[in-house]
């Protein structure tokens, strides 16, 4: 009972912060865009991942201090996000399992159900990370999307520019 | 040499599709990746699939994916029988595709522990390779998750083929060191030798986790080759090769000798392992007296700009140990990002870097190039040079940039810098100023750890 109500609690609090994230996006000029997300939502999942071991994740959460040259107070933004992604994974692996288990291979219907799943959890992810843009300093934001933006530039160099 | 550090990662394709794809079985997907498939995607269905043959990627041009879009751990691979030597791989001449979305699982216990089965599998019982893409070709490997591989974890071995994205050793579900099924620890799924073995030409790794490999985290020996931005912990965990080395390696051999690699924007964190004390989490036994570096360099042209090295028991580099070397540069600035966070060589248990050319082999190391390094609260000295000479005017030792030969060398345990010059010394051996970062004065930036200087772990040592 009581851990029912701590968890209870611990929701509330991720769905609060979550919401303030995006009120606060809202008024962030550029969102992240397709490419940028992508480093970012493995830099998130990794935080909040519900397979990894809880001293991998710290080691690879330390490992963001230097990466990015965070502040105190910005590596602690990162880490609430992370925890706060990490019941929304927890549900979103659940829901994925309602509808793959006990099956082979899945029906059409069962890969779009996945697929609106996926959807609807990078969109929170999203929030998130938007969050996480428009409260950082400025430098640690643009240290935060070159990652995803030096892969699109590749991309479109070995493309021919196209 | 190509302009940017990801002229060849081509294949690091788009990102966001959640278009509804028909799952496959297992059996559909073997015959979907085989020469005989249709269609440009083969997706497996989510679930755990224990192999006892490989599954071999057999045409050219396709997706190859789990099935859920950037979560690894719902699609499992997994080893069923200790003699297969991969649970996917290659064929000869593949090109353009894309392996994600999947968890590899080696299974190293599920055939025995402690030493038993391929739980702890020594040089001599080399063989497996779990993802195997080391017939060439030019993939891109993104969204991977590897645990529990009983020897290497991904070999790439192709033209511009590139990993990103992926986890290495950072623990899961699966068959634990006890034999018994559960989550495992990041240690617990350790890879039992190298994680990324990067052979070939012009191949990368980007932004990966690699995590608690036995000998080096990402080994390279192939030529113009990136590793840029990823984040290496406590790798070299089990020293399975018996003795210490590098958690980034530039290796000689055998596939090839590394050569003009860029080393960049990565976090090499040692997490100061091991300890007079350490025991292994996977039940197999630890060499004694082993430390290791964050980075273990052999070969020519070498270049390494603005890596965070830190917390290793050996050195934060140690560059050449008994083979042709030369050209190397190490540069706290990132060429292809001007506002990069400054990163540090430091808090190492030894020295800084060190330039090692032991005459024995009548090899000195020919030419360094030290661009503003920053390099502090080593166990040992901050720079370190035996039997360096100089190459051309390029290659000297400390450099001038923003007009000073300046540098960031502070708190080590040792000198800042010095060597063993009876041999050979860059006639460059000293910055002017050792508080200077890009011109300035009295402005080193930030450091990362606190540390000063790094402990030693050496009995009656005074750190």
């Amino acid at each position: 009972m009581h851990t029912n109500r701590i968890t209870t609690m611990l929701l509330r609090i991720s769905i609060l912060f979550v919401f303030v994230l995006a009120v606060h996006a809202q008024t962030t000029p550029t969102p992240a865009t397709a490419n940028e997300l992508e480093y970012l939502q493995f830099m998130l999942t990794n935080l909040a991942s519900p397979d990894h071991s809880s001293g991998a994740i710290k080691m690879y959460e330390d490992s963001l201090r230097p990466q990015f040259g965070l502040t105190t107070e910005e590596a602690s933004l990162i880490h609430a996000s992370g925890q706060s992604l990490k019941p929304l994974l927890v549900q979103f692996r659940a829901s994925s399992q309602a509808i793959t288990n006990g099956k082979a291979a899945l029906t059409d219907s069962d890969s779009k159900a996945i697929a609106a799943l996926v959807a609807q959890r990078n969109s929170q992810i999203a929030t998130l990370v938007n969050g996480i843009l428009a409260n950082v300093r400025p430098e640690t934001a643009e240290r935060m999307r070159m990652p995803g933006n030096v892969v699109a530039a590749a991309i479109k160099a070995t493309q021919g520019g196209k | 040499m190509p302009k940017t550090p990801f002229a060849l990662a081509a294949a690091l394709c788009c990102l966001s599709s959640t278009t509804a794809l028909h799952a496959l079985s297992l059996a559909d997907f073997q015959t979907c990746i085989g020469p005989s498939g249709v269609g440009t995607t083969c997706q497996l269905s989510s679930g755990t699939y224990t192999l006892s043959t490989p599954l071999v990627i057999g045409r050219s041009g396709i997706t190859v994916e789990g099935g859920v879009w950037q979560s690894p751990t719902r699609t499992v691979l997994r080893r069923g029988a200790s003699g297969l030597y991969a649970l996917m791989e290659g064929s000869t001449g593949i090109t353009s595709v894309t392996v994600r979305d999947l968890m590899f699982d080696g299974n190293r216990y599920g055939f025995g522990t402690r030493g038993a089965g391929i739980s702890c599998i020594t040089t001599e019982q080399f063989g497996k390779v779990d993802l195997d893409l080391s017939q060439g070709g030019t993939f891109t490997v993104e969204w991977l998750d590897f645990i529990n591989a009983p020897e290497t974890a991904l070999h790439l071995a192709g033209i511009s083929t590139a990993v990103a994205f992926s986890n290495f050793g950072m623990g899961g579900a699966g068959i634990k060191p006890d034999g018994t099924s559960g989550t495992l620890t990041d240690m617990e799924s350790a890879t039992r030798f190298t994680a990324v073995y990067i052979s070939g030409y012009q191949s990368g790794a980007y932004y990966n986790s690699v995590c608690n490999a036995g000998t080096a985290g990402t080994t390279l020996d192939g030529q113009y080759q990136y590793v840029y931005g990823n984040y290496l912990g406590r790798d070299r965990y089990e020293i399975s090769d018996g003795s210490g080395g590098g958690q980034l390696t530039l290796w000689p051999g055998p596939w090839g000798t590394a050569a003009f690699a860029s080393v960049t924007g990565n976090v090499i964190n040692g997490d100061y392992w091991p300890t007079s004390t350490s025991t292994l989490a996977t039940g197999c036994t630890l060499p004694t007296s082993q430390i290791s570096s964050g980075v273990e360099a052999n070969g020519t042209g070498h270049r390494f700009f603005n890596n965070e090295i830190e917390q290793n028991t050996s050195d934060g580099m140690s560059v050449n140990l008994g083979n042709s070397t030369g050209q190397i540069t190490v540069s706290s600035t990132n060429p292809w990002y001007a506002n990069d966070a400054p990163r540090y060589i430091e808090a190492n248990s030894s020295n800084g870097i060190t330039f090692l050319a032991p005459p024995r082999f009548n090899n000195h190391i020919e030419g360094v190039a030290l661009h503003d390094v920053l390099v502090s609260g080593n166990g040992g000295y901050g720079v370190f040079f035996q039997n360096t000479a100089d190459y051309g005017t390029t290659h000297v030792g400390f450099m001038y940039d923003y007009g000073v030969k300046g540098a960031c060398i502070q708190s080590n345990a040792g000198l800042a810098v010095g060597g063993d010059t009876q041999w050979y010394a860059p006639s460059s051996m000293y910055p002017d100023n050792y508080s200077s970062y890009q011109g300035g004065s009295n402005n080193c930036p930030q450091r990362w750890v606190t540390q000063t200087p790094a402990p030693s772990n050496m009995p009656g040592w005074p750190w």
